[in-house]
């Protein structure tokens, strides 16, 4: 079992309707951000999570973070589930799990100097040699040499320097999880593959499980294993990177892979079939997300595909891959073609 | 193709700030022919869109071309006033599409009047003939010409930005300058903008010039590229020379910085410090800070744009640009094992 294992999490947000609309309308308003979502994460493990703008990658960072509570399904964490957190195990968990944010704009207190963010963990977390273990992280952190960098605020700092920062506050207590949500997706090029070398370089050296949570599936296939690719609150693809690349599954997935800009002016791209735009996550009911972009849209798609595993680590939520016939959960509707 | 129809020469632009004057662009030189697909990129704040605004007489107030031409067919554009602008270029010569240009769409306006407002201020065509033309550039574009009694809102975002590329299109301008369009929208919407715009050139034998910091992006669509860093044009070459074989030091190191998923074990090269802020005249290179292989000339002169070897197709301004290849491959060769080469499409790197 993982260090931190997700079991279908479900996060509904409902939505504020006006009087008016909420007396006349019986319209579900809820908005399922996130929607029977299973993840594993191992030791050392770098698991990346890719999805377009509102599809609930956000959601689901935070949801483990504990800054939301799940609306059902469980988090474990060390054997533990979230729910059951006393105080104190909440204190473990926020010193083991750490996260860094996708605005390096944002995230550092304007007043504090380098010094003071990275003193507010140690100091929560009662570690000794508080100057000594903050130079250390700066070092890791390549912001070198660590003094010229402790006594500068924010605005002192380069987009890239101020990543550095926040990834030093990240790992400063050593935690075995870092999650990452869009780290470099404000960057330039340039200072990206720098911040990117540097996530590669600290889960090694501080042998710490990576979830890199981001739009941009080649800065996800640097840093990232395995790979889940979600649609509207859903994990419709799960797999190692190269296989994802070589030989996507799921409509969705072939569609992301074959949109993606290639840096290669002499690769010839297909493009992708898929038109129009994501629904709203709004009431959304039975059956696949995908079903109104998707090119092989069937008529069981009005019944939510389950989980399949097509091989080891490999699962796909997608019709196509099961033989409904020997499937107990769908009833097999003529006209459907089933792959095996 | 092949007829040059936009010269950018030796501009230098500045911005008044408070202190001495910001210095956004210097000596840029760049061309623009006739039907091509011209890619401009390089990080943000390095005068990219300000040289852009300023082929359009578009910078900001406190902005201004302190030397230097700006050629459309012949016509000197920094001596043309306001109105000569509006009458003769601006739409029907070169179209501009600006940052996030999706949320330029007046959400009070249908799209027909969008189009009947810059046809009024642009054209002397009649109301049939304006709805006449914009419905074929719908059409173009992937959109049903019967959407042009539609409102803003009810497109989605890739759409509206495809109804602004219309509008951009319908008075057939010859160049369309693109500022970032799709950096807004999902890879799959990105995909089907330009997906459009390669019909585009297909169908109307316009020039693009795309300016970007997604050098995937250019390498895709583009048919030539010129690389900015801190104000300075670095690299002007053809997309395929350029991927072969770039011989900035700048645009070395940018290309191996870049994640190429379709051959992941490469290692990434980073570029250390930040571009500089630069401030009055320019007499050195803008990269020396980050330069690895920074000689003593690169701070008393700034490097001209050269041909490499000979070959005036690919330009490059460094001092030492017919040898930084082989200072890159001794360095590599030095500090680790040299990277993996295995990339799709069967190409040699360029070390030949």
């Amino acid at each position: 079992m993982g260090v931190l294992e997700v079991r279908n999490l479900k996060k509904y947000f409902t939505q504020n309707a006006g009087i008016v609309e909420s007396l006349f309308s019986n319209a579900d308003n809820t908005v399922k951000a996130v929607d029977n979502v299973s993840l594993s994460v191992e030791e050392n493990d770098s698991i990346g999570v890719i999805g377009e703008s509102g599809c609930g990658k956000s959601t689901l960072l935070k949801t483990l973070m504990g800054i939301h509570d799940p609306t059902s399904g469980e988090i474990i964490f060390d054997g533990k589930a979230l729910s059951e957190f006393s105080k104190s195990d909440w204190k473990t968990f926020r010193e083991r799990v750490s996260i860094v944010f996708q605005d390096p704009y944002n995230t550092l207190d304007p007043r504090m100097s380098v010094r003071e963010s990275l003193m507010q963990p140690l100091q929560i977390h009662n570690r000794d040699n508080k100057e000594e273990r903050i130079k250390d992280a700066l070092r890791k952190a390549e912001l070198r040499p660590p003094a010229e960098y402790l006594d500068r605020k924010p605005e002192q700092l380069s987009g890239g320097e101020r990543q550095r920062v926040s990834v030093a506050r990240a790992i400063i207590l050593e935690p075995d999880i870092l999650l990452a949500d869009e780290p470099v997706s404000m960057l330039d090029v340039s200072t990206q593959s720098s911040i990117l070398n540097l996530l590669l370089k600290l889960k090694t050296e501080l042998d710490m499980a990576i979830v890199y949570i981001s739009h941009d599936l080649s800065t996800v296939s640097y840093i990232c294993d395995t790979v889940n690719v979600m649609y509207l609150g859903r994990i419709v693809e799960k797999s190692s990177v190269d296989d994802l690349l070589d030989d996507p599954l799921h409509p969705y997935s072939k569609a992301l892979i074959r949109a993606l800009p290639i840096p290669n002016p002499y690769v010839e791209r297909e493009t992708a079939e898929v038109e129009g735009t994501p629904q709203t996550p709004i009431g959304l009911g039975e059956g696949c997300r995908f079903r109104d972009r998707c090119p092989d849209r069937e008529e069981i798609c009005e019944i939510t595909p389950r989980d399949v595993t097509v091989a080891e680590d490999k699962t796909v939520a997608c019709h196509l891959y099961y033989d409904h016939e020997q499937d107990d959960t769908a009833t097999d509707t003529a006209g459907v073609v089933t792959h095996e | 193709m092949g007829k040059t129809i936009l010269e950018v020469t030796d501009v230098t632009i500045q911005y008044d700030t408070p202190g001495e004057a910001v210095t956004a662009v210097s000596d840029a030189t760049l061309e623009l022919e006739d039907g091509e697909y011209f890619g401009l990129i390089g990080e943000s704040g390095c005068g990219k869109s300000t040289l852009a605004k300023a082929i359009l007489k578009g910078l900001d107030p406190n902005g201004e071309v302190q030397s230097g031409s700006i050629k459309y067919k012949g016509t000197e554009l920094t001596e043309l006033s306001e109105d000569e602008m509006n009458e003769q270029i601006r739409w029907k010569e070169v179209a501009w599409i600006p940052q996030s240009s999706m949320n330029s769409l007046d959400p009070l306006l249908k799209i027909r009047d969008h189009a009947m407002e810059v046809a009024e201020a642009h054209t002397d065509w009649s109301e049939e003939k304006t709805v006449e033309e914009f419905r074929e550039v719908l059409e173009i574009v992937g959109l049903s010409a019967d959407r042009i009694d539609d409102y803003p809102h009810q497109f989605s975002g890739g759409m509206q930005q495809r109804v602004v590329i219309a509008l951009s299109l319908f008075l057939r301008p010859d160049i369309l300058i693109a500022d970032e369009p799709t950096t807004a929208l999902d890879v799959i919407m990105q995909d089907q903008i330009f997906r459009y715009l390669i019909e585009i050139k297909e169908k109307l034998d316009m020039a693009l010039m795309l300016i970007t910091h997604d050098i995937a992006l250019v390498f895709q669509n583009c048919d030539r590229l010129a690389v900015m860093h801190a104000g300075q044009v670095a690299e002007k070459a053809s997309v395929k020379d350029f991927y072969d074989a770039p011989h900035h030091p700048y645009s070395i190191l940018l290309q191996e910085s870049l994640p190429d998923p379709s051959s992941r074990k490469k290692r990434l090269e980073s570029i250390e410090g930040k571009p500089p802020r630069l401030q009055g005249e320019i007499d050195h290179c803008t990269f020396r800070d980050r330069c690895p292989w920074v000689v003593e000339e690169c701070h008393s002169s700034a490097p001209p744009l050269r041909g490499v070897d000979g070959d005036w197709d690919n330009q490059v301004a460094c001092f030492r640009r017919n040898e930084v290849r082989d200072l890159f491959r001794e360095r590599n060769n030095r500090t680790q094992s040299p990277p993996d080469q295995s990339r799709t499409g069967g190409v040699s790197d360029g070390s030949s």
